[in-house]
């Protein structure tokens, strides 16, 4: 084999890695996402406490019956908004979670059942839901039930639900202790798993909680693809140059007649002003496209 | 404890008692086509271990008729379904009816697209790749341009979506008609089907009902999930007719015949009704006619109909390979141009039907070939009906997320590279979405397989998927290739190849990797496991 052809290869190579790599990262980062300003104030508010909600949320969790469990939902889902209920209604989310260790399946349905059960309150407005997705992290110590919350994530009924799941499975897995995941394919199908979840979701700050999901999952390039998956931004496009300059380099050593006809010509004569229009060529509003056009 | 008490059986327990009885067998190596041990013995022993007369048994018989149809279905499943993988895989002979073709060959193709199907002494002669699986092959001449041999992975599956997406249907048109009647005026609804949208269709007082803006379904609104074109609505249907058409193997299932009448439920619970739905007839009147005039009748008895449609209804799903971030970055890609609005990734079935459920994933840990494992879980519910036989395996026909299939079950006009002729002089414009698992495996593309590649068939799209299409060539080129990356992640694989729960890769084994490899053995899950099929 002739040198240049190795070149060849090794150039192509370089540049296919070099590219990909731009927005694909071995391993999941820190989250540097910035948080929905709603959210951040959320969680900074203090609340105040009303003993006698907490009281009958307490009754109600130590009789414990079904009839009990869907009073809390009801009662969980009215207090929806009431912040001097919010103490109350995380007691509710962790009556539901109490049962995870005789029946988690049912634990995370009831919880879920209570969630999908407050219409009124928006998911940005609402301090519970990221207190559940903390808490219901102990669901998911089995592989079995890890499996089954993904699989929740994808039937989710609300966007509250399936922001809650996404940011409770991302948590998780992201904390590493008892998450068992050879070959990091769990990983891989979890992060598959909420870009369908961000497809399905419709509110806002849904999608941005499952973008904050993707980032811990997968690290924050792939969740920059997931918020604007068509954009290529600015530093890309400076990443694609500088490779670029490096393969014409290498490329201008390879006598013309190996260059010809192989994908390295193109390269060798694109100009960057071409490459950079390449690249930023709008497109026709792709996230205007009859994805879930339906009538 | 009342013998009749149900449970749950799990494949460990299954396993644990097979194995505490000394009854694990060794993988039944089967390659994609099979001659039986009692037509050609041989000192490795490969083949099928039972003669056609003993794959027949007992015939259809009931629940109390052992070694009857009805009986290992109900009793022994995992047997019922290895058995009609065997005749799946059968090379059938010209003493048991394989044969001739249609009119052998001759006669109006345009009315009839099988006089153009040739023959092939085996299922898995058009559907046996990749190596030992109910996979995809053949090119077939039933229609001008050909037709490509689909793999039949995950086809149970299919039939069950359609039938409730159907069932759907149906109830909105029904009580919008009730509406009509009940308001003395016209009522107009969407029609949805899980998450398709097939259009909307107005009732009217009278009962009558305007399909004239119904999408991507016939009339009726029953949806066909086999076929490019779809037009058969069962795996039994589709059964007798590829037997019949492509092998010459004339059945004269009775159960086809009863459903032209009322319904009838088959083996796999599917429900068949002629009076609702136009069902296909089987090629033979009853067991004596001989419409070929071969010599041979019954030359598919109908208990072997019964477990090759076992067979295919509990056939696993396409299994997954490596998943990574390009994999998920092409997933995230393929949604935003919009191939998510057909190719549907998720689907909820409300009742599973089948009897066990396979995730085959990329796990280099305990994969051998391909890197792949197996995991069954059972899903049946078993029951002593204190008769003394073994207990009743039934399917516990819970939900179940269909994952990765990429379909809407609608038919699409995806422009004129996809139209197809037809004999007559007519084109076929609209197709079923084709479900996207396994697609990684499955080159060359298109119903006619006139693309050779991924990115050809995507490029190919047009029509409704114009836009679609477009968006994809107008990406930057590594953004293409995450959706290729992801597409070919989403692949077939060879059961009898493929490490399982059920039998694990041993490379222990002095004869590695011919012997050890593992396999997805349903052998050991066998009331009698020494019994091989």
């Amino acid at each position: 084999m002739r040198g240049s052809t190795i070149l060849g290869g090794v150039v192509v190579a370089a540049l296919c890695v070099g590219l990909v790599t731009l927005v694909t990262p071995d391993s999941p980062v820190e989250d540097d996402t910035p948080r929905p300003a709603a959210q951040t104030e959320l969680e900074t508010r203090t609340f105040e406490h009303d003993p006698d909600a907490e009281a009958e949320v307490a009754a109600l969790a130590e009789r414990g019956k079904r009839s009990d469990r869907r009073k809390l939902q009801s009662r969980y889902a009215a207090w929806g908004g009431d912040d001097s209920k919010v103490f109350a209604r995380r007691a509710v989310i962790d009556a539901m979670l109490a049962r995870r260790f005789e029946d988690p399946k049912g634990a995370l349905a009831d919880l879920l059942a209570a969630i999908d059960a407050d219409r009124e309150l928006s998911g940005v407005d609402d301090p519970t839901i990221a207190y559940a997705a903390t808490q219901a992290r102990a669901l998911w110590v089995t592989p079995g039930m890890f499996e089954h919350g993904r699989d929740k994530l994808l039937t989710a009924r609300t966007d509250k639900s399936r922001a809650m799941l996404a940011d409770s499975l991302s948590g998780f897995a992201a904390e590493g202790r008892d998450f068992v995941d050879p070959q990091d394919q769990r990983t891989a199908w979890l992060g598959s798993d909420l870009a369908d979840a961000h497809s399905a979701a419709s509110d806002g700050w849904a999608k941005q909680t499952i973008e904050r999901s993707m980032a811990t999952t997968m690290g924050p390039d792939v969740a920059r693809v997931l918020a604007d998956p068509l954009a290529v931004s600015p530093d890309q496009i400076q990443s694609l140059q500088d490779e670029l300059q490096g393969v014409r380099a290498a490329v201008a050593e390879m006598p013309a007649d190996d260059r010809r006809g192989t994908a390295l010509a193109g390269l060798q004569d694109a100009e960057p002003d071409e490459l950079v229009d390449a690249v930023a060529r709008p497109l026709d509003s792709p996230r205007e496209n009859p994805h879930r056009a339906h009538p | 404890m009342d013998p009749r008490t149900r449970r749950y059986l799990t494949v460990p327990a299954m396993f644990a008692f097979a194995a505490a009885a000394g009854l694990v067998v060794s993988a039944q190596h089967a390659d994609a086509e099979l001659t039986d041990l009692t037509q050609t013995p041989n000192a490795e022993g490969a083949g099928i271990a039972k003669s056609l007369e003993e794959q027949v048994g007992a015939s259809v018989g009931d629940i109390y008729t052992p070694d009857s149809s009805a009986f290992i279905i109900a009793r022994d499943p995992a047997r019922a379904v290895v058995r009609g993988q065997r005749l799946f895989q059968r090379k059938f002979t010209i003493a048991q009816g394989f044969g001739p073709r249609t009119n052998d060959g001759i006669g109006d193709i345009e009315s009839d697209a099988s006089l153009g199907a040739g023959l092939v002494d085996s299922c898995a002669g058009c559907h046996g790749r990749p190596h030992g699986a109910a996979g995809f092959g053949g090119d077939v001449f039933t229609r001008p341009d050909s037709r490509d041999a689909p793999h039949l992975f995950g086809l149970g599956v299919q039939e069950m979506i359609g039938d409730e997406i159907t069932a759907e249907l149906r109830a909105t048109r029904d009580a919008a008609i009730e509406d009509a009647q009940a308001d003395g005026e016209a009522v107009t609804v969407d029609l949805w089907g899980k998450s398709t949208y097939y259009g909307t269709l107005t009732a009217h007082p009278d009962g009558s009902v305007d399909t004239s803006d119904v999408q991507g379904v016939n009339a009726d609104l029953r949806v066909r999930p086999f076929f490019a074109e779809g037009s058969t609505i069962s795996v039994r249907e589709f059964v007798v007719g590829a037997f019949n058409a492509e092998m010459g193997l004339e059945s004269p299932d009775s159960l086809l015949w009863d459903a032209q009448a009322g319904p009838v439920t088959t083996p796999t619970g599917m429900v068949l009704d002629g009076t609702v739905d136009s069902i296909e007839t089987p090629p033979a009147a009853d067991v004596f006619d001989d419409p070929d005039n071969d010599g041979v009748t019954n030359e598919i008895d109908e208990a072997l109909v019964d477990y090759v449609e076992f067979y295919l209804t509990n056939y696993f799903t396409p299994g997954t390979h490596q998943q990574n971030a390009r994999t998920v970055l092409g997933r995230i890609v393929f949604d935003a141009i919009g191939c998510a609005k057909c190719h549907t990734p998720n689907i909820l079935m409300d009742v599973d039907r089948r009897v066990a459920n396979v995730d085959t994933e990329f796990d280099p840990d305990n994969g051998v070939f391909n890197r792949l494992f197996a995991t069954a879980n059972l899903t049946l519910v078993v029951e002593d009906d204190g008769s003394g036989f073994p207990e009743i395996k039934t399917p516990a026909k819970d939900d179940f997320l269909v994952r990765g299939i990429y379909a809407d079950f609608k038919r699409h006009d995806l422009g004129p590279a996809f139209w197809e002729r037809n004999f007559d002089g007519t084109l076929t414009k609209e197709f079923m979405t084709e479900p996207l698992w396994g697609v990684g495996s499955t080159a060359p593309y298109g119903h006619d397989g006139r693309s050779i590649n991924l990115d050809e068939v995507i490029r190919r799209h047009g029509g409704e998927a114009q836009q679609s299409a477009n968006f994809y060539k107008s990406l930057w080129w590594f953004q293409r290739e995450w959706v290729l990356a992801f597409l070919e992640s989403l692949v077939l694989f060879g059961p009898p190849d493929t490490a399982s729960n059920l039998e694990p890769g041993d490379e222990t084994n002095p004869d590695f990797p011919q012997r050890g490899h593992g396999s997805i053995n349903l052998g050991v899950l066998f009331n009698d496991p020494s019994d091989a099929e």
